[in-house]
């Protein structure tokens, strides 16, 4: 995706500038602390010192403090992790400047005397410095994890509109609306409880779909309340030809599923079943518990998944959307898909982790 | 004689809804009801009924198809029903008397039964013309 790769462009681009900043204060640092006992040596040899010792240095505790952060989960393991690497990096660095300035200076100095000069020298600015480095990248994570919080519940938010406007669609589709307001009308004549009962569902269902309350994720009992509000419309269209079957385990009714995600999965199994296929079917609805996941299948028995149907998954945005959501809300802890029954019919069927209290908006584990 | 009629809707209540309407009327009886394409072809074949009310959006076998399969020349008297406005032009090109959209209202219902009337042939009304 084309932000990504600007993130990583914009990325390494930090990760040069702090590289830069980092030698380049630690240059100034040396150079005003010889110049200012007045024996300093031109800039130019201040800044090369501080690429042989930081420049090298920089990238590793950047990378080490990237992927071990300290936070409010991690501290008891990366507190300590880095309180080692700091002592260790800043022995070896001032064991680095010790063999520079042998080299360079070709003082007098023995190995001893060389590295206590320069341990007190630079030691408590080294390590300094190290903790400034795991502190600033750990305020850039910070922020960029903040960042893509944002990012996702915006996602989020705009899944759950389409999901909303995909029932919404379905409820104002000329072929159910007017059918329904066809069946409102003759039942009007022989069965005005009917008439009513039908009224009131569709509007209802017309309430759920335009609800602005943005809401994620719902109890599967709330979401069955929905379903049974189509379900019973539905029911009284196709009269005979149409039976629904829900069977959903008592101990799973309070886990939380994302809002309407059964419904665009219900009105595929009766477009593609009974409207496409004449004589009577058969729509299931299966909730059950497997190991940690919930398993909801919907079923109907007298329709085919063709090559043609299978590659869009059935037309429209329904389905895309309803993967999308999954993915989203889930990461790859979930499972969707549909497949073949025999002799006919198809089965819708999702898993999902078994929670019963609404998923934070956070990074899906991957 | 009265004009025979056959109701063509995959929905009971849909045919229900036509078989009220027609029920008003004495001059029209209904001789069968047909819930999918295929038994409406059978059906207008074997009974060869005077006016049929189709409904375009049916499983297997829609509407026009019925009319195509049948044949517009062995075709009764075809008012089409319908929840899509946009099958109006398409219910005209295919020789409809008329077409109704649901839900059917009272007075629309009327007259395109009226219009009907007027295209059976020995049918009693059918000297008025209301254009």
């Amino acid at each position: 995706m084309a932000h990504s790769q600007l993130d990583v462009g914009r990325h390494k681009a930090l990760l040069l500038a702090a590289w830069l900043a980092v030698v380049f204060v630690f240059a100034v640092q040396w150079f005003v602390y010889d110049a200012a006992r007045g024996d300093a040596d031109p800039f130019r040899y201040y800044l090369w010192w501080s690429c042989y010792t930081w420049g090298v240095l920089t990238p590793v505790v950047v990378t080490f403090a990237y992927h071990k952060p300290i936070s409010g989960v991690t501290w008891k393991r990366a507190l300590p992790l880095h309180l080692g690497a700091s002592f260790v990096l800043v022995a070896s660095e001032v064991s680095i400047e010790a063999m520079l300035g042998t080299l360079r200076l070709h003082h007098d100095l023995s190995v001893q005397e060389a590295l206590r000069h320069y341990f007190t020298r630079h030691a408590q600015v080294s390590l300094l410095a190290y903790w400034m480095l795991v502190g600033a990248v750990r305020l850039y994570r910070m922020r960029d994890e903040a960042h893509r919080r944002e990012l996702r519940s915006s996602k989020l938010e705009a899944e759950l509109s389409a999901a909303q406007l995909e029932v919404l669609r379905a409820q104002i589709h000329p072929h159910f609306l007017f059918n329904t307001l066809q069946a409102a009308t003759t039942l009007m004549h022989e069965d005005p409880d009917g008439a009513e009962d039908i009224l009131l569902r569709l509007s209802e269902l017309l309430r759920v779909s335009v609800d602005e309350s943005h809401i994620q994720e719902v109890p599967l009992e709330r979401e069955l309340e929905v379903l049974d509000l189509y379900m019973g419309i539905q029911a009284r269209r196709f009269g005979d030809r149409l039976r629904f079957e829900v069977s959903i385990d008592q101990n799973v009714r309070d886990c939380m599923v994302p809002a309407l995600i059964l419904q665009p999965l219900i009105e595929n199994a009766i477009r593609h079943g009974i409207g496409r296929y004449k004589g009577s079917d058969t729509v299931s609805v299966r909730g059950f518990r497997e190991g940690e996941f919930l398993r909801l299948e919907v079923r109907n028995l007298n329709s085919r998944l063709e090559d043609k149907s299978a590659r869009s998954l059935g037309p429209g945005v329904g389905l895309a959307n309803t993967r999308a959501r999954l993915e989203q809300l889930y990461g790859n802890r979930q499972e969707f898909g549909l497949r073949n029954l025999e002799p006919t019919g198809v089965s819708a069927e999702l898993s999902i982790p078994l929670r019963s209290a609404p998923v934070l908006i956070e990074e899906p584990s991957r | 004689m009265s004009i025979r009629a056959l109701v063509v809707d995959d929905e009971p209540l849909g045919r229900r809804a036509i078989r009220r309407f027609l029920g008003k009327h004495v001059g029209v009886d209904v001789i069968g009801e047909c819930g999918d394409g295929e038994s409406a072809v059978r059906a207008i074949r074997e009974r060869k009924p005077d006016l049929v009310f189709l409904d375009v959006q049916m499983p297997e076998m829609d509407g026009f198809q019925v009319l195509s399969e049948v044949g517009a020349s062995e075709m009764p008297v075809t008012i089409f029903v319908t929840a899509h406005d946009r099958y109006a032009l398409r219910a005209f090109d295919a020789n409809a008397i008329d077409y109704v959209l649901k839900p059917i209202g009272k007075e629309r219902f009327e007259r395109a039964l009226t219009r009907a009337k007027h295209e059976l042939p020995g049918s009693s009304t059918a000297t008025r013309c209301t254009g």
